[in-house]
């Protein structure tokens, strides 16, 4: 009689133990995602719910549009992301390569004089491009190249006119001043940067270190 | 003049690719492309902006356009988490390339890594902390490189924290649960 009551408490306490697990496991991650991470189930989910929070159509079409001329195993990976950092990129990304294919296609057909795109990085730049230097090197981009090059100085956005101005300082700040320098890859020490979870980058245009 | 506006001239380009990825799979991605012309250069889709030296450029709508004028050499520079797909022990990398004369990829995985497949076939060394993997190709023919590693189990993989916190919410149950049923039993058996 006692063994059984023995018996009988070991099983009741192991229950108690075996419930107090099935209870933890989801807050493990085990069973389902906590609420905060409801949506984290893949880049398609986060599109749907995009599309149905913010009606932001052109957003979903254009995400559609890269997935459809993205090969099978990127798309596998894309739609299996559960890292949000990823996916905001990737988000931030659709949205700039929107822009970028409406131009594309609203410019395919403009054409862009050098004297054009000269005048215009003159204007931006408030001062003379000097030598035939960079004249010759317009000269020789292709016709794409000019049209949204130009498109970009006269039409973007603040920001992307922005970028683009310091990006051409400093392109045409590198050529006077002869800076170019052949890139020396340290692999080990990119791999280093990569552990430290920090952004690679090209800072100042000279070296590439975490920003 | 079709063909002028429909696609970026890329005539006597050649880009070298360094890719090192980590244990993880996330990549850093640093192409040097010497000629001179325009060349398309499409980028993963988590790329927004990537750091370019010595070229002016444009953002398109598959990466960006980049112009590398006569003589020079040119550096871009990015980050990114799609190029490479676990697929139960073993990883794989997958490349897109841009329309150069021809390219050069070197990839870098880390030095544990076991390679199991290339396409096309590659050249595999071992340098430093790592082991790469090269490939020279003309893009016309291969337009894109891939390569298939394992890495060894237990070296230096990622913990999984959820699995690690459920291991030990088992065995403090079960520790738990063993010492409450001793010493009921040895109460029981006492008297």
């Amino acid at each position: 009689m006692k063994a059984l009551k023995t018996t009988l408490i070991i099983l009741a306490v192991s229950f108690v133990f075996l419930l107090f697990i099935v209870w933890m496991l989801p807050y493990l991650r085990l069973l389902r995602p906590l609420p905060g991470e409801v949506n984290v189930a893949g880049m398609d989910a986060m599109v749907r719910k995009q599309c149905m929070t913010s009606g932001n159509e052109a957003f979903c079409e254009e995400f559609q549009r890269q997935m459809d001329e993205t090969d099978p195993q990127t798309r596998r990976i894309i739609t299996r992301l559960k890292d949000l950092g990823i996916r905001a990129r990737i988000a931030d990304a659709v949205v700039e390569r929107g822009i970028a294919r409406w131009r594309q296609e609203r410019m395919f057909d403009v054409v862009v004089s050098d004297r054009q795109l000269v005048d215009v990085i003159q204007s931006l730049l408030g001062q003379d491009l000097g030598d035939d230097t960079f004249r010759g090197e317009i000269a020789q981009m292709s016709m794409r190249f000019k049209g949204m090059l130009y498109d970009v100085l006269v039409n973007g956005t603040k920001s992307e006119k922005s970028e683009e101005e310091q990006h051409i300082r400093f392109y045409l700040a590198s050529k006077a001043g002869n800076y170019r320098k052949p890139f020396i890859l340290d692999v080990d020490d990119i791999r280093g940067l990569i552990q430290k979870g920090g952004n690679v980058t090209l800072c100042g245009q000279m070296e590439y270190y975490v920003c | 003049m079709l063909v002028v506006l429909a696609g970026p001239v890329c005539g006597e380009l050649t880009g070298s690719y360094s890719v090192v990825v980590d244990g993880n799979g996330t990549a850093v991605v640093t192409l040097v492309v010497t000629g001179l012309g325009t060349v398309n250069v499409p980028l993963p889709l988590d790329v927004k902006t990537p750091a370019v030296r010595d070229a002016l450029y444009v953002k398109v709508k598959n990466g960006v356009d980049v112009s590398v004028d006569a003589g020079g050499q040119s550096t871009i520079v990015y980050r990114t988490s799609l190029l490479t797909f676990t697929n139960g022990g073993s990883t794989l990398f997958r490349m897109e390339l841009p329309k150069f004369d021809s390219a050069n990829v070197v990839l870098y995985v880390p030095e544990y890594a076991e390679v199991l497949e290339t396409d096309p076939n590659a050249a595999i060394s071992h340098v430093g902390l790592s082991k790469s993997i090269v490939w020279t190709v003309k893009p016309s023919q291969y337009p894109s490189v891939e390569a298939e590693y394992a890495v060894q189990k237990g070296v230096e993989r990622p913990v999984d924290d959820s699995m690690l916190y459920a291991v030990l919410a088992v065995v403090a149950a079960l520790f738990v649960t063993v010492s409450a049923s001793y010493l009921i039993l040895r109460k029981s058996w006492g008297g």
